[in-house]
């Protein structure tokens, strides 16, 4: 201890209790730079995984965001009479009338071989569009209409720059002739390009340019709605039981360990599980919803028991008393005090599982949910369906050029889900967060 | 301070006014209550009659056991895992320890105000109804609630 005042004590620069001394300086620079040393270390671990992260979505938006647009021509469609029949509109040959009506910006193009290669301008779907268009208003039968349809995806690459004009003929996939044609179309303005909702209202196809994730967004929120209505009651009760009622036993910390040990189980098990239990011995359908949220639900309820239990333990025990000593029974306590209590954190973690289970992939791999679906009629619980993780996974597999940026925005609709949800869970736990001081 | 001297006092004011009015019957008596917390003993040899229609204060320095001793009337010390109870507790001379006893009846009866003031996160009203609406008094929510005493109506609103 330095005495405040003694005027007879040597000067302070030498006594090494006095807050100037040259040692206790040195020590504070150490001190000091320990500390800058620590957060410097802290900042650059944030620093590193920002920079991994932003890497991740600069790429994934570079490669993605020309998916959102697609490339329309505006044409003008002479619905024949000849070719549709007013009773059967859908049998009418709308082949025809698309091709027509791409025919009558060309009037030089005459040979048939010519005419088989401009009519490849169009997409294959344009015809359908054309077709949903007249039977929904039967009264443009004998009339003519404009309207945008989609090119064809070399077409569409083309335009987003994404085919090079300066190789040889050879080696492109459209002749100088085709690219001719298209730039014709250009210069008379009637080439557009807008938002390609096909990308969220179309299920999946063949063409890159008429795929969607439809089908995708159904099977993936079928397969979380199974995994939800199994593992949230199932979840809850079992961490209710394990906490409130269960003997402080040897069996019961059997069972306490090998939950947390489930938690940390490849999900791939899990989908051999799927497959040798549900599809081989129960005999259940191939590639269901049903199936995929079966599996996912015991994937999450390692997820939910944990974090239930650890929310049931953070409720303040004089809640608990409070109750008791009113004269509430035990199942009285837990129902109408504890669990109501604990609902925001069980909510929370309940959302944070089920966002994990929406990106699972290899448990849905191994059961089957890759179909291809080109159709929304087809989905149901028990129908053959394909989720969001598997369709990238299929897009990404396809030599297709137009399905390399598709890939790339599939994953950024999917990384855009987990947002939402993990932020809804965030916002859900601080609205409903009580601080007992 | 032991036990026996603070039990001889008890007695004695228990005996001389209270019982001259006709007031001083004992509505909790304890005979040899010894109370375990694990191995530790938290309670040695407690005798003590509390007699009806009166207050009776347990003063004593901190950590001397009368939270302990009041737990164990309404049988709060069943809910710690490794509390103990041995003696005998009777509440009108019933044996409130005796295993045929509910015993939610028991805190139903025997009500409990604890230090740190800890009301159900609830509105008010919801913390007054709580208690008889579960033991199957409150029929008719509000109504039943005024009847029983005009002071109600004020915590009501």
């Amino acid at each position: 201890m330095s005495d405040v005042s003694t005027p007879s004590a040597a000067t302070p620069a030498a006594q090494t209790g006095h807050w100037y001394s040259v040692a206790q300086q040195k020590r504070l620079k150490r001190r000091y730079a320990a500390d800058r040393r620590l957060r410097y270390l802290g900042l650059g671990a944030i620093g590193l995984a920002i920079g991994l992260l932003g890497m991740l979505i600069v790429s994934l938006v570079y490669t993605g965001h020309l998916a959102f647009a697609q490339t329309r021509v505006e044409l003008e469609f002479y619905v024949d009479p000849a070719l549709v029949k007013a009773d059967d509109i859908r049998a009418g040959n709308f082949r025809a009338i698309a091709r027509q009506a791409l025919f009558t910006q060309f009037p030089e193009v005459t040979s048939r071989r010519e005419q088989t290669q401009l009519a490849k301008l169009l997409s294959p779907g344009a015809e359908w569009i054309v077709r949903d268009y007249v039977a929904a208003h039967p009264e443009l039968i004998g009339k003519s209409f404009k309207m945008l349809v989609p090119v064809s995806d070399p077409y569409d690459q083309l335009q987003k720059g994404l085919m090079s004009r300066d190789m040889p003929e050879s080696q492109r996939r459209l002749s100088d002739q085709a690219i001719g044609w298209f730039d014709k179309l250009k210069k008379a303005g009637l080439v557009h390009t807008t938002f390609a909702y096909e990308l969220f209202a179309n299920a999946d196809s063949r063409f890159p340019e008429l795929a969607g994730l439809a089908g995708a967004i159904a099977g993936s929120f079928l397969t979380l709605l199974v995994c939800l209505v199994l593992s949230f009651p199932f979840g809850i009760a079992a961490a209710v039981y394990l906490e409130e009622f269960a003997p402080k036993n040897r069996l019961t910390a059997l069972i306490e360990v090998n939950i947390n040990n489930l938690a940390a189980v490849p999900s791939i098990v899990f989908g051999l599980l799927g497959l040798a239990v549900f599809l081989g011995f129960f005999g259940l359908p191939r590639s269901a919803p049903l199936v995929g949220g079966m599996v996912l639900a015991l994937m999450t309820l390692p997820t939910i028991i944990i974090a239930t239990r650890a929310t049931l333990k953070s409720v303040p025990p004089s809640i608990r008393e409070a109750a008791l000593g009113i004269g509430a029974s035990k199942h009285q306590v837990i129902l109408h005090h504890v669990l109501p209590l604990a609902m925001p954190g069980i909510m929370t973690a309940t959302i944070i599982g089920l966002a994990q289970a929406l990106g699972e992939t290899a448990p849905l791999l191994l059961i089957g949910m890759n179909a291809f679906i080109p159709s929304l009629d087809s989905v149901g619980l028990l129908e053959p369906a394909t989720a969001l993780p598997t369709q990238i996974y299929s897009w990404a597999d396809s030599p297709e050029r137009g399905f390399v940026t598709r890939t790339s925005a599939a994953i950024l609709v999917l990384l855009g889900f987990l947002v939402v949800m993990n932020a809804a869970a965030i916002y859900l736990r601080q609205k409903f967060e009580r601080k007992w001081s | 301070m032991n036990e026996q001297v603070h039990t001889a006092n008890l007695k004695t004011i228990a005996q001389s006014p209270l019982v001259a009015r006709g007031i001083g019957n004992v509505k909790v008596r304890a005979r040899n209550v010894n109370v375990f917390y694990g191995e530790k003993q938290a309670l040695k040899n407690v005798s003590v009659d509390i007699p009806a229609r009166a207050v009776t204060a347990f003063i004593g320095p901190s950590g001397c056991g009368k939270s302990t001793f009041l737990r164990c009337i309404n049988r709060m010390n069943d809910t710690i895992p490794g509390a103990r109870v041995s003696g005998e507790i009777t509440i009108d001379d019933q044996d409130i320890y005796d295993p045929s006893l509910d015993v939610v009846q028991l805190r139903a009866r025997v009500g409990m105000v604890f230090q740190k003031p800890n009301p159900f996160p609830k509105s008010i009203y919801e913390n007054v109804a709580y208690g008889p609406r579960i033991h199957g008094l409150a029929q008719h929510a509000r109504s039943s609630m005024k009847s029983y005493s005009p002071a109600w109506k004020r915590l009501v609103f």
